[in-house]
């Protein structure tokens, strides 16, 4: 009611705000405690991690020299995942991260040999089936492992059909091999990228008349067909190579030395990978091994309790 | 009347005059604006065009229902031909009762159409294309009129000629062609003229773009696309056709019929394409051997330009031989052989052999081991192969590897003397069958026994097998790979597959 009459109350009373000062303190105050609360609990479970990372490490180690495959891939990739969150670089980290890879790699080997993947490529792609092919390497060897043993060459020109690039690949990790068998008269190659490669001594160096053959693990990532050179091309997925190291799980794997490839020339190409991939085997010392009581085993455990401690 | 008035009033007199005649409406125009007519009573016009029938007083034109009227008898129409009946007829529209007939107030006979159009025709130099389209949309216009074939001809005539005319002034820019191409559509002069412009316009631009591989490729898209017969592999040109195209395509390319056109568009497609491999591979720094596969690939046709790029980078390789690694010159000495060049890779060879040979001999027992491999994979000289093998045995004695590889060569030791006990050694260049000694199934060892070591040996690790393959012969030759499964649990190995492999090129 107003002088002049009643007034009618407006339609649209204004609301009360919801952001206010103080409800601002107080969420922000929340989410402190919040965080606070979460990265507590990550600091826990890291240093509960901390503790199992030595009976991990033995564990997996002692599992991969035993050719338990398995085992060892699920103790070292949680040990190496322990590592990250440790932020650990040292040898030590890099060794486990490398025997973790194997490990994997080993745990995760495709079903058959190339040489079958590649018959059934070839008799789907001849009976014109192509995409019933890329779906059945979709569905049963994509993602899954290779460790091969074979003489890498820096890539040549090469033409891609699907991309449309040419020339030669520059990058300087990347690498073919021949996969040296004729496939209904089709030649295979192998392509991937191996970090390790360009600290390999000699690599790609056209000086060497006999290159030596290097042992690698790497993911499946497709194998397809070059109408123009007749060339099946099983390429491996870029991020995932490596250079093999252990001669133990290489033993394991079946590898076994023969008079073409005796023990001491796969011990020289394993350290020489080694070396190249920046592993040093004896910065830890062998846990499966190591409790015997002599006192090289206990500075290699005192070693070990320490790594641990870290 | 003083002289200059006078001659003014002449002047005016004669362009009234003039303008008058300039002013004639066609019998066409008249008859299509019939409904016009009856408010047109009374107005002066001037009308020509062809009369069909005349009589003393009375005139009719083609195609026009009106009669044309004098009072006084018509002057008398001499035709020096059929075509000759022309007119030009300049009074005023009357009515009759409710009739409407022409009043003629005057006529004159003109030159007939064929005489006008080359009368018309735009000559000199300052003559322009829309001269011509004028003078052909008359005469087309007149021809269907009249059902004239010989004048409707004339039109397509000028319309040839104010194309002709534009495209010689568009000569050089692709973009202008093209507009005379879409021209020659509008005025349905054909197919075959627009795609002749077109493929004038296709050449500048194609010299335009010079060796751009971006603009070339999109050029070539657009070949593949629009131009019939430029990816059909079979639709070849004859070696005189396309010589003559590729002198002077423009002209050669307008004379072509339309098969001889569809073959052209394919040695177009197979110069573009080669020139865009090139100029694609000379950024990339692509090897000749690559530009050649590239080539034979693309241009199948092409093989002689694909020659002469794996002969040029054959040279190059030769030239630095010596720099190769073994792979390498496996794989130059088989193209080399290939090429008919025997010769060159002999040279290639010995020159590769004596670099490496000094400093092999300064490696003792294993520098010789290589050395003698070397020689026998390179070359098969059986001889300095097996100098080199008793040079080691003479430096260190009874070295396994050195006794296994003279025995492979046929020698046996006798006491301390090396003997050849054998000599069924083939003496060609080591070439590898398909081995009848091999069978699937047999193990390692009976492999190793038949064969002997294999050359090399590739390791792949699947989930419960090794899968092994023994490469046995020479890159650059023939090579048998032979398929092993080697089971993890007991280690042997058993011949899976065989298979020759082609030589590595």
């Amino acid at each position: 009611m107003t002088r002049r009459g009643i007034q009618v109350e407006p339609a649209h009373t204004p609301r009360r705000r919801r952001v206010t000062p103080f409800r601002l303190v107080a969420a922000c105050m929340v989410m402190l405690v919040a965080g606070t609360g979460w990265w507590s609990l990550g600091q826990l479970q890291l240093s509960s991690d901390a503790g199992r990372l030595r009976d991990l490490m033995r564990d997996g180690l002692e599992s991969l020299e035993a050719g338990d495959f398995s085992t060892a891939a699920r103790d070292l990739v949680e040990a190496t995942d322990v590592l990250d969150r440790l932020g650990r670089k040292d040898s030590t980290a890099d060794l486990i991260r490398q025997r973790g890879r194997e490990a994997a790699a080993a745990n995760g080997l495709v079903s058959v040999s190339l040489v079958d993947i590649l018959s059934d490529a070839d008799r789907l792609q001849r009976s014109g089936a192509d995409g019933a092919w890329a779906r059945q390497f979709q569905r049963d060897h994509r993602g899954h492992w290779v460790i091969m043993q074979s003489v890498l060459e820096r890539p040549g020109e090469r033409l891609d059909d699907k991309t449309g690039k040419r020339g030669r690949n520059t990058l300087p990790d990347a690498f073919e091999a021949e996969y040296p068998f004729a496939v209904g008269e089709r030649s295979v190659r192998l392509s991937g990228r191996l970090p390790g490669l360009v600290r390999l001594s000699g690599w790609g160096d056209p000086g060497d008349e006999d290159p030596r053959p290097v042992i690698f693990a790497g993911q499946l990532e497709a194998c397809r067909f070059d109408p123009g050179t007749e060339t099946w091309w099983v390429e491996l997925s870029a991020d995932t190579a490596f250079l093999w190291t252990d001669i133990v799980s290489y033993g394991h794997l079946g590898f076994l030395p023969h008079a073409i490839f005796g023990d001491d020339e796969i011990a020289a190409v394993l350290d020489r990978q080694s070396a190249a991939a920046g592993i040093d085997v004896d910065s830890l010392a062998d846990p499966g091994r190591a409790d015997d009581g002599s006192a090289e085993a206990r500075s290699k455990l005192g070693a070990l309790d320490r790594e641990s401690a870290r | 009347m003083s002289r200059l008035p006078r001659l003014v009033l002449v002047l005016v007199v004669a362009l009234s005059g003039a303008a008058s005649a300039d002013a004639a409406i066609s019998i066409e125009e008249f008859v299509k604006d019939r409904k016009k007519w009856p408010s047109q009573v009374g107005l002066r016009q001037a009308i020509e065009g062809r009369y069909a029938v005349t009589g003393r007083t009375l005139l009719r034109f083609h195609n026009c229902p009106l009669d044309f009227r004098s009072s006084e008898p018509l002057p008398k129409l001499v035709r020096r031909s059929p075509r000759d009946v022309n007119v030009l007829v300049i009074g005023r529209i009357r009515r009759d009762g409710r009739k409407l007939y022409f009043r003629i107030e005057r006529i004159t006979k003109q030159e007939d159409d064929l005489k006008q159009f080359d009368r018309r025709r735009p000559t000199g130099p300052k003559s322009r294309p829309a001269d011509w389209f004028e003078l052909a949309d008359w005469s087309s216009g007149r021809g269907r009129f009249y059902k004239d074939v010989e004048l409707q001809e004339k039109s397509t005539e000028a319309n040839r000629m104010g194309i002709a005319l534009a495209r010689r002034r568009a000569a050089g820019d692709a973009k202008m062609l093209r507009e005379v191409a879409r021209i020659v559509v509008t005025r349905a002069i054909g197919n075959r003229l627009q795609r002749a412009i077109e493929h004038e316009a296709l050449r500048v631009e194609l010299k335009s773009v010079g060796d751009k591989p971006a603009a070339l490729s999109a050029v070539r898209n657009r070949i593949v696309q629009g131009w019939p017969g430029a990816e059909d592999t079979k639709n070849r040109a004859d070696r005189s056709l396309a010589g003559r195209y590729r002198k002077d395509p423009v002209a050669v390319y307008n004379a072509a019929d339309e098969d001889d056109r569809h073959r052209l568009h394919r040695v177009l497609y197979a110069d573009l394409a080669i020139k865009l491999i090139i100029a694609e591979s000379r950024e990339a720094g692509t090897s000749g051997y690559k530009v050649a596969e590239l080539i034979r690939r693309q241009v199948p046709e092409a093989s002689a330009e694909a020659s002469q790029f794996e002969r040029m980078a054959l040279d190059a390789d030769l030239e630095r031989a010596t720099e190769m690694g073994r792979s390498e010159l496996d794989r130059m000495v088989a193209r080399l052989r290939d090429a008919q060049r025997a010769v060159d890779a002999d040279r290639a060879v010995d020159r590769w052999l004596d670099i490496r040979r000094e400093r092999l001999l300064t490696q003792g027992v294993a520098g010789r081991l290589r050395l003698a491999d070397l020689v026998l994979s390179l070359k098969n000289d059986r001889s300095t192969a097996v100098s080199m093998l008793l040079e080691a045995d003479r430096l260190k004695p009874d070295v396994p590897e050195v006794a296994e590889r003279l025995g492979q060569l046929g020698y046996a030791k006798q006491g301390k003397k090396w003997v050849q006990v054998r000599k069924d050694r083939p003496t060609a260049p080591r070439r590898v069958a398909m081995p009848t000694g091999v069978r699937v199934g047999m193990s390692g060892k009976q492999l190793m026994a038949a064969m002997g070591t294999p050359r090399r040996v590739s390791r792949l690790a699947a989930k419960r097998v090794i899968s092994e393959i023994w490469v046995y012969g020479d890159p650059g030759g023939s090579r048998i790979a032979v398929h092993l499964i080697r089971s993890r649990g007991d280690g042997t190995a058993a011949v899976r597959d065989i298979s020759q492999l082609p030589s590595r090129r």
